[in-house]
């Protein structure tokens, strides 16, 4: 850590770093921050940017940027910050790191933050009519009542520019021009996979652009955590991604565990272990039933469906329910598993994997499905790294990103695993990936069942004892796990209180809508169908 | 001149193609214009169902690329290459259903099923009011068919759409009850299952939908998030029940409700179908409000 306080303060010498926390934190001011944030990038190696969480101190507006470094996947956090409540002001770092198109467009959608030199300077999630932002500490929620008007001025976008006097001014633009051909998919769209909304132009049947229109199932988590105690706070995880509900929730327990220095009991974390993987495994079954629905293959859904209800029952026999389990809790989960438990993971297994074999004889080779999928929507790996398009769909593009094995958490580091990867990142490779990831998630299954059968007895796990106030020493932290769709963050600022300041989720598939326009374009508007599906988002994780 | 085909009269078979060809029609025709409960508004009228307005020019020029293309998706359908392997191994995948075919659905208990004290004021009420004995059986009889065929509306915001989308996967099977055949645009659609929660941005469009579906139509709000708001209620951005916006037949809280609970509510909505008057009453006053406004628009 000293090495990298060095190597800052040569590259900076007006940046402030601070290692004493778990990731080194260093301060910058706005004006150095952009040549900072290059030298990070080139010299440093932080090719990832891994979230943006926007935060108001009450004195200040801000941002800490998390990035990653791709050769030792280390992390870095910077504080940027303006004490300018009325005009705030930041410069944008986009021409670095494209991932921060969309984020950055969150952040001003939340906190008003203007980011100069930004393309693209929209709201994200709320109506183009909405008052204020919602996120700011002194943000009065009577300012937006429910409005069934439909919105207007969807069509213009600004940009904030500054000369070589540092003369900041708006210029006004427009998302498409006049004689542009666009075509409207969704809100309501059957092959959006939930409420999403692109806006396509077209060329003939030639993608040109896609402007993707979220928000529309935005409910506000981040800001309702703020004043929910932390137990409380782990319902919504489970509902943003609720294809990766356990994963989610493991992460927020990780998180608070590590502020709260709270020993997790080894039985307990086995078991939170073997629920991901079975989410994992899930979830990779409906996007298997949901990509060949989409192609047409309607027959193929009721297969995936088959095999994902075996993993509802175990589900529903130790946790009580088959969707938002409820079932990790800070410092453990909440009761031992059902005495079938380790049948059925291994009947479960046995099951899926002689289906996989079926699944490929009847979809992978099809004649149609590969012309359709092969060579379809590329995403390079250099692309990759630079949306941070983590999770199969990094992977299928050559790009090492699984959070298990470049920083394991859990008892990850104790199973043997392949990352699974591909080179070409089309949509094919990503549908192979999630394919020969099931394998894996068996094969790691197998041998939790093992390690669970030798570790405590049946029936006598005990919850740790936690503290009935959790109070979070003041400080901040960020935790990431490798939720099914790509590594899935969760960053919680306390001030020491039982509520916290600040609670961010980083959702990859929030990510995943960034490379929609990259992905698509030059490809045939019927392929914005099967590469959306093929990128696989869940609507609810990306607008939170 | 009188001919016969295969041994037919040829009066006969004029009558017959006059009862089918003609009648049959124009009686369907007129029944439903008599008795087809409908209703007229401006949203209606857009040709476009993803619930955003519809904007710019349908006239537009059209790349020759789509007619072709169209025609090619129809004739190589990606599902017709599924049928062969499909049927070649459809043998193994009976062994494989036996063993499944033993799971068992709990349902609950007739009593507790007929415990509605909604429907049956409902009920009440309709007895009080007395009805004409053959209107009551055309009633009965439209009922019947109505509340057999429910097509859903595709409807799923979030996480309880994944719990529809398992009711109509192999296990739930709702296809039992007539409720599978889920329908994209609102305009087939009898019933809107709302499924998950509904945004300040996403009302206009889910009453856009609402208003876009013909008569009679329906609302479920399933999951506690459309019929209160539910873990999201004090969400700055969130609509505390879609009752709000459309007026809703059945609740049905959960968070996600269990497929059985989903046929609960459908069965539900089925009972209430059952005791609804097509003939006089409310129709008539709906269809009279819906020509007022057809006025206003030609004036
Ligand atoms: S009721 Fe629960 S499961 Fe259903 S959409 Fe709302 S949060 Fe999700």
């Amino acid at each position: 850590m000293a090495e990298i306080q060095d190597k800052i303060t040569q590259l900076c010498p007006q940046a402030q770093v601070d290692t004493t926390g778990e990731f080194p934190l260093v301060t910058v001011d706005d004006a150095q921050w952009h040549d900072l944030a290059r030298a990070l990038k080139n010299q440093l190696h932080y090719d990832v940017l891994s979230a943006v969480v926007g935060m108001d101190w009450t004195d200040a507006l801000g941002c800490v940027y998390y990035l990653t470094n791709t050769s030792t996947h280390e992390l870095l956090h910077v504080k940027v910050a303006t004490t300018d409540r009325e005009q705030p002001r930041l410069h944008s770092v986009v021409d670095l790191w494209p991932v921060a198109n969309f984020q950055e467009r969150e952040v001003y959608d939340f906190y008003g933050i203007v980011f100069i030199g930004h393309p693209d300077m929209r709201r994200m999630f709320l109506r183009t009519d909405w008052v204020g932002y919602p996120l700011r500490k002194d943000y009065d929620p009577a300012s937006n009542p429910l409005r069934l008007e439909d919105e207007t001025n969807e069509d213009y976008t600004c940009r904030w520019v500054e000369d070589e006097n540092g003369k900041v001014t708006k210029v006004d633009g427009k998302v498409f021009e006049d004689d542009e051909y666009v075509i409207n998919v969704g809100p309501q769209h059957p092959s959006t996979h939930g409420v999403m909304r692109y806006r396509a132009s077209l060329d003939g049947e030639i993608i040109k652009k896609v402007d993707v229109v979220s928000g529309y199932i935005h409910r506000g988590i981040e800001k309702m955590c703020e004043s929910l105690t932390y137990p409380q706070m782990l319902l919504y995880t489970e509902r943003m991604d609720y294809m990766a509900a356990h994963i989610n929730r493991h992460c927020m327990c990780l998180c608070v565990e590590k502020a709260l220095g709270l020993e997790v009991p080894r039985r307990a974390e086995l078991i939170r272990l073997m629920m991901d993987e079975l989410m994992r495994l899930s979830s990779h079954l409906l996007s298997y039933g949901c990509l060949t629905m989409d192609q047409g293959a309607t027959t193929a859904f009721f297969y995936g469906f088959r095999e994902r209800e075996l993993i509802y029952d175990i589900f529903d026999r130790t946790c009580g329910a088959r969707m938002s389990m409820s079932y990790s809790t800070i410092g453990g989960v909440v009761a031992d598993v059902h005495e079938d438990f380790i049948k059925d993971v291994r009947h479960a297994c046995d099951v899926i994997e002689k289906n996989l074999a079926e699944y490929h004889k009847l979809f992978t080779g099809n004649v149609i499905a590969v012309n359709r999928m092969t060579g379809v929507g590329i995403l390079s790996k250099q692309d990759a790294i630079d949306y941070a398009i983590t999770g199969p769909s990094g992977r299928a593009s050559g790009w090492h990103c699984d959070v298990r094995k470049t920083n394991p958490y859990s008892l990850y580091n104790e199973f043997d695993f392949d990352e699974v990867t591909y080179e070409n990142g089309d949509s094919m490779d990503r549908y192979m990936v999630r394919m020969k990831e099931m394998e894996q998630c068996i094969k790691i299954l197998r041998q939790a069942c093992d390690k669970l059968e030798a570790e405590g007895i049946q029936g006598e796990y005990i919850a740790p004892k936690v503290p009935k106030m959790m109070k979070l020493p003041a400080g901040h932290w960020y935790q990431q796990v490798e939720a099914s769709r790509g590594a899935f963050g969760v960053y919680i600022e306390s001030d020491g209180n039982t509520k916290p300041v600040r609670v961010h989720f980083q959702s990859p598939c929030f990510n995943l809508i960034g490379v929609v326009d990259l992905t698509c374009k030059d490809n045939m508007i019927a392929d914005l169908i099967t590469i959306t599906a093929s990128l696989d988002f869940v609507i609810p994780d990306i607008d939170r | 001149m009188d001919f016969s085909i295969f041994g037919v009269q040829s009066t006969t078979l004029a009558i017959t193609a006059a009862l089918t060809g003609v009648l049959l029609v124009v009686g369907a025709l007129v029944i439903a214009w008599l008795i087809g409960p409908r209703s007229y508004t401006e949203k209606k009228g857009e040709p476009f169902e993803c619930g955003i307005p519809t904007r710019g020019d349908s006239m537009a020029q059209y790349h020759v690329g789509y007619y072709l293309f169209a025609i090619l998706f129809l004739m190589f359908d990606v599902e017709t290459v599924f049928l062969f392997p499909w049927a070649f191994r459809s043998g193994l995948c009976l062994e494989e259903r036996s063993v499944e075919m033993e799971v068992k659905i709990k349902s609950m208990k007739h009593e507790d099923f007929k415990d509605n004290e909604y429907i049956d004021n409902l009920v009440e009420q309709l007895r009080a009011g007395g009805t004409n004995i053959i209107v009551g059986k055309l009633d009965q009889l439209m009922n019947w068919g109505v509340s057999n065929s429910l097509w859903p509306l595709c409807f799923g915001t979030s996480c309880c759409a994944i719990e529809f989308m398992c009711l109509g996967a192999a296990r739930y099977d709702m296809a039992r009850y007539g409720f599978e055949v889920a329908r994209n645009s609102p305009r087939q659609a009898d019933y809107i299952m709302c499924q998950g929660t509904i945004n300040y941005r996403m009302a206009p469009a889910l009453k856009r939908l609402y208003e876009q579906m013909a008569e009679p139509k329906y609302v479920i709000a399933c999951g506690s998030c459309t019929v209160s708001g539910g873990p999201f209620k004090n969400s700055y951005c969130v609509v505390k029940g879609v009752d709000e916006i459309i007026p809703v037949d059945v609740y049905l809280p959960g968070c996600p409700p269990r497929p059985e609970a989903f046929f609960y509510a459908l069965m539900q909505l089925q009972r209430k179908i059952k005791v609804q008057k097509y003939f006089g009453g409310v129709n008539r006053k709906e269809k009279l409000e819906g020509l007022k406004y057809v006025k206003e628009e030609t004036k």
